[in-house]
């Protein structure tokens, strides 16, 4: 009886997952009616594209960039030919290009930053496949450059975009030596740091929950360990950073301030390899190699803080008896069957452990899966299918003599995508695809023993799906001029079963609605348009202008100043609108020195929808009415982004600033007028220097300054029943001191062999022991409780660290 | 999220960071605005409305009273109170409330009028009362353990009001039973900065008060120093003054820390 039971339950999920694609499939046929209008009018437009017609044959060369001595393959090479440079083509995330040419003699010159340059001629007589492999460069300065790698930032007409060079990571010196991805990405303009010490990280004037985080393609839900001071990515694993800032293009989507898209490496291919390093927090090791030479290759590297340990020194039970400590695993594994098809299978997972004694426990992080499958239909058509698996979980446990119970919460999705690639000619280059996403939401659950002096708590789990169809074509009409415009059309659809409200001005219940398994309860459309343009005006400077839409459909709601993994997540509803952010930026950019120096700046500015605050006293915790605390109002922010990087020689480095604002306008807040974002600072300066003094010493240095964050704080006090109350007048309407910092870092590679290499990383954090304040808050004064003062707490004065390295 | 928020400092501490200092801040100095605080209570006792306004922050005195306001509270059988300033901004009249009855408390001054209800919620009594210990990060804390009935199906209100060895009575916490409907509740009141010592003596007070009094005194004490956007509690008379009316069954207690 029992089993039959279950299969009943079990063809009930079935049942009901099938009447979610019926509807899914009807909203969506009725969005393609749309959806074909809007591509009447696009293919129309593309039709009276004056198309090159020529009466030459062509012929296609495509193939993958490797690595020569790992296998690696390498995103972003480029392919040019040597008598017209401005043909060309660059590899995709998977290392693969194609390039389509007339002249059947060619010399292709290939090039990547950090490797020598090759020269490949190859005689066409048909489509021709070609693998490449590349060496890198010992030291940056020796490697010889090519031009077109370089002029990549002045001729694409991308904008909004920094790549961070994984290497470059190592030697920025960092809090507690852990080197850090989000960190790094801080220091470039339009980046702001999420606070003291922090991983988080706010793009444009935007908050933390509107960056898309990919790990290889998977949503990482929450990017950081112990309360934000490290991110989750361990940098080892980590292959090529991409953030977008602005022009994202059609094929992300699902936040509106920045796309930060990570990839993992593969492995080595090769030969075995190990490396791994010892610091003051944490431990890494990374191991990778073929799993069958050339063909396929694994890796695997964890990393684990021992911050407990220290605990275990103390001779009190219940503080020795605590954890405190996070861990991360990445691996990854991709076989190639053959020439056309490669399979990829990578996952993520970390988790953070506090623990007080038997008292008190609690644990959370991510777990993610990601299976790839490349194929090469042909020469010029690429096309790659990726199904995701994403979680982020947290548990807390409390246990003693009168409390015995547990929290626990889920977010997850499973998310199924397919791209194409179509190389169409050498100034042509289709992307399309169609995502699917499901998204479930387990709120906080309270589970209580009968006889805890607590009560179980069960909120209602929520579901919804997201379906994404996208176009995008980037096009180079004449040398100069090249375009990436595209369309991506986004539908959500939020299903029950569950008893929605829907809610007065005051946050008041007018009705509760019942829905079942399967039934949609709300669903919204969009159309995101992106438009980036770019005008060569001459070889080394370009302008370009970019226009794009994006919308958002998973909220994080959060009214304390730090993350924190408790932060409840919540789908668009009835009562929560998409938010939808439109962006218009201008830009120039210009290379000087021999392409050595780059620099840009970038001005935009977004206006944003549907942005989300709190009633004063919201209660977002455990609470069946979460959307009732809610206020929606508008965004906008505008700035300016300076940038110049000195990008080879004994000294490099960059400088970066951005002046900007970023304000909001609420119904409930500030008499309704535009106030600044606690995360809105006027300035924002970094200075980055890394000075090679010798084969073996290399100096780091970083500065850099910011405008406080804007603070509510109070204009006036008054007493109730012997308490002091603060009286406030104002949102944000003051600001926290300027910050500013400077970190120094120098790194020393100890005696190698040709096995085994080794380095020391010593780093000292906030070298003049500046206290920037990260809490000011207000007390009644020790001894005479009617006077009060305000107060500061500074997080980190100066810290030191050493880190050991090795790689054999 | 509050105890949250204090173990995270707690650990910060532990590792020896954060590092606090007294700082000079230029803070503005806004319009004082009135405050309204009334109190009903089911003994038979002074009932209180005090009306002051906001100071600067940098005043040193925080009560402004506002002297010269007709005060009057009606309950729903009709009778009429009327409060006389007995000290200035503090005004009294000795009546006693019934649970279960609805107050409305009108006060016109300076030209203008406001008003606010409260329901008198049904009192819950202590059921045992000691002193309770807690270790913390190597640190004994000790704090009153108050052990009560908390009646299943309504949701109940609690606020708690002490005096420590004669001193001024104090606010010390509101509490709700949104976790703990229908519970055999043991309370541990504390306001996280008085330490209490064995010997001390304390006058304690748990009051059953209604929602909206809890609303506003949870407002102050979810006001952390992590709080993104701090703001005023709500007011029970709308625009134009801060406070609240709070008719409340009242049960006083006495302890002598052990």
């Amino acid at each position: 009886m029992v089993k039959s039971g279950r299969e009943g339950g079990q063809l009930k999920n079935v049942f009901l997952a099938a009447v979610n694609w019926h509807k899914a499939c009807n909203i969506v046929g009725m969005s393609f009616t749309r959806f074909r209008k809007v591509c009447f009018v696009f293919i129309t437009l593309l039709a009276s594209v004056p198309v090159h017609v020529s009466s030459q044959t062509s012929y296609t060369i495509s193939g993958h960039v490797r690595d020569a001595g790992t296998g690696e393959t390498l995103i972003g090479a480029s392919i040019r030919l040597k008598d017209d440079p401005s043909v060309g083509a660059r590899t995709n995330n998977y290392g693969f290009f194609s390039l389509t040419v007339h002249e059947t003699t060619q010399v292709l010159i290939i090039s990547h930053v950090g490797y020598h340059a090759q020269e490949v001629p190859v005689t066409l007589t048909s489509d021709t496949t070609i693998q490449i492999d590349l060496s890198s460069g010992e030291l940056l300065e020796e490697v010889v450059i090519s031009q077109s790698t370089y002029r990549e930032n002045v001729r694409s007409p991308q904008m909004g975009i920094a790549r961070v060079d994984v290497n470059e990571i190592k030697n920025v010196p960092v809090l507690m030596g852990e080197k850090d991805v989000l960190k790094t990405i801080q220091l470039l303009p339009g980046v702001l740091s999420g606070g003291e010490g922090s991983s988080s990280f706010y793009v444009r004037g935007g908050t933390g929950d509107q960056n898309l985080i990919l790990l290889d393609e998977a949503m990482v839900y929450n990017a950081s360990h112990l309360f934000g001071f490290f991110s989750t990515f361990n940098s080892d694993a980590i292959k090529e950073v991409n953030l977008y800032k602005g022009g994202m293009p059609a094929q992300y989507g699902g936040r509106i301030a920045s796309v930060l898209d990570i990839t993992m490496l593969d492995g080595n291919k090769k030969n075995f390899g190990a490396e791994g390093g010892v610091g003051l927090i944490a431990s890494r090791l990374k191991v990778d190699g073929p799993i069958v030479k050339d063909r396929g290759s694994f890796m695997i590297s964890g990393r684990r803080t021992y911050a407990d340990l220290f605990l275990k020194l103390s001779n009190d039970e219940e503080v020795n008896n605590s954890r405190l400590y996070f861990y991360d695993l990445n691996a990854k594994a991709n076989y190639r069957i053959d020439e056309k098809n490669t399979l990829f299978l990578s996952g993520y997972f970390g988790r953070d452990v506090l623990g007080y004694s038997n008292l008190f426990g609690f644990d959370w992080g991510n777990a993610t899966g990601t299976f790839r499958w490349n194929h090469v239909l042909n020469s010029r058509l690429f096309s790659n299918t990726t199904f995701v698996y994403s979680n982020f979980n947290y548990n807390v446990s409390i246990e003693n003599d009168e409390f015995n119970f547990v929290i626990a919460s889920r977010i997850q999705n499973y998310n199924l995508k397919q791209d194409f690639q179509f190389f169409s000619t050498s100034k042509s280059t289709w992307r399309f695809g169609v995502n699917v996403l499901q998204q479930g939401i387990s709120p906080a659950n309270i589970n209580a023993d009968e006889n805890t002096a607590v009560n179980s708590l069960k909120l209602e789990n929520r579901k919804g799906m997201e379906l994404a169809a996208y176009l995008s074509h980037e096009w180079k009409p004449t040398d100069r001029l090249s375009l990436i415009y595209g369309l991506r059309l986004n539908t959500f659809l939020l299903f029950g079963p569950g008893t929605f409200y829907a809610y007065d001005g005051e946050g008041d219940v007018i009705e509760g609605m019942e829905y079942r398994g399967g039934d949609l309860v709300k669903h919204y459309l969009n159309l995101e348009p992106r438009l980036s343009l770019g005008y060569q005006l001459q070889g080394n400077n370009s302008i370009k202008l970019s226009y794009n839409r994006n919308t958002q459909n998973l909220h994080q709601l959060s009214n304390s100043t730090s993350s924190l993994p408790t932060d409840a997540w919540v789908m668009s509803s009835n009562n929560i609108k998409p938010q939808i952010a439109d962006q218009v930026a201008a830009g120039y950019y210009q290379n000087f020195g021999g392409d050595r120096y780059e620099f840009s700046v970038e001005s935009y500015y977004k206006y944003m929808q549907n942005q989300i605050d709190y009633r004063n006293g919201a209660d977002l915790q455990a609470n069946e009415h979460i959307e009732a605390e809610l206020l929606f109002g508008l965004g906008r922010a505008y700035g300016v982004e300076v940038f110049l990087k000195k990008r080879e020689g004994r000294l490099n480095g960059w400088l970066s600033y951005a002046l900007s604002r970023s304000e909001r306008r609420f119904g409930g807040i500030n008499n309704k007028n535009w106030f600044a974002a606690r995360q809105d600072r006027t300035h924002d300066a970094s200075v980055v220097g890394m000075y090679q003094l010798s084969p073996r010493w290399n100096l780091s240095a970083t500065f850099v300054y910011s405008t406080g964050n804007a603070v509510t704080f109070p204009s006036g006090k008054y007493t109730v029943d012997g308490r002091t109350l603060w009286y406030y007048t104002e949102r944000n309407g003051y600001r926290m001191p300027d910050y500013h910092r400077l970190d120094l870092g120098t790194t020393w590679e100890s005696a190698t062999s040709k096995r085994f290499k080794s380095s020391w990383t010593f780093g000292i954090y906030n070298v003049y022991n500046r206290k920037n304040a990260f809490i000011i808050d207000f007390r009644e004064k020790e001894g005479n409780p009617n006077a009060t003062e305000a107060y500061q707490i500074a997080l980190f004065g100066i810290i030191p660290s050493v880190t050991w390295n090795f790689k054999f | 999220m509050d105890r949250c928020y204090r173990y995270f400092i707690g650990m910060l501490a532990f590792f020896g960071l954060g590092c606090e200092d007294v700082i000079d801040i230029d803070l503005n100095d806004a319009t004082p605005q009135l405050v309204i605080v009334g109190e009903v209570s089911n003994r038979l006792e002074d009932q209180q409305v005090t009306i002051s306004r906001t100071v600067a922050f940098s005043t040193d005195n925080p009560f402004d009273p506002v002297s010269g306001a007709e005060v009057t509270v009606f309950d729903e059988d009709g009778r009429l109170f009327e409060l006389i300033e007995q000290t200035p901004g503090r005004y009294r009249s000795k009546f006693k409330g019934q649970v279960g009855h609805q107050y409305r408390l009108r006060v016109r001054v300076e030209g203008k009028e406001f008003t606010a209800t409260s329901r008198m919620p049904e009192s819950v009594l202590v059921d045992s009362i000691g002193t309770g210990i807690r270790n913390v990060f190597n640190e004994e804390q000790k704090f009153i353990s108050v052990k009560y009935q908390d009646p299943a199906g309504v949701g109940n209100y609690y606020r708690y009001l002490w005096s420590v060895n004669g001193s001024p009575v104090t606010m010390v916490r509101v509490t709700n039973d949104k976790f703990n409907d229908g519970k055999y509740v043991n309370e541990d009141v504390t306001d996280f900065e008085t330490e209490l010592v064995a010997g001390d003596s304390i006058f304690l007070w748990m009051q059953c008060v209604d929602k909206q009094v809890f609303d506003f005194w949870n407002v102050v004490q979810a006001n952390n120093p992590g709080t993104a956007a701090p703001a005023n509690p709500p007011s029970a008379f709308g625009e134009g003054a801060l406070g609240y009316f709070s008719a409340q069954a009242v049960a006083e207690y006495f302890i002598t820390v052990q």
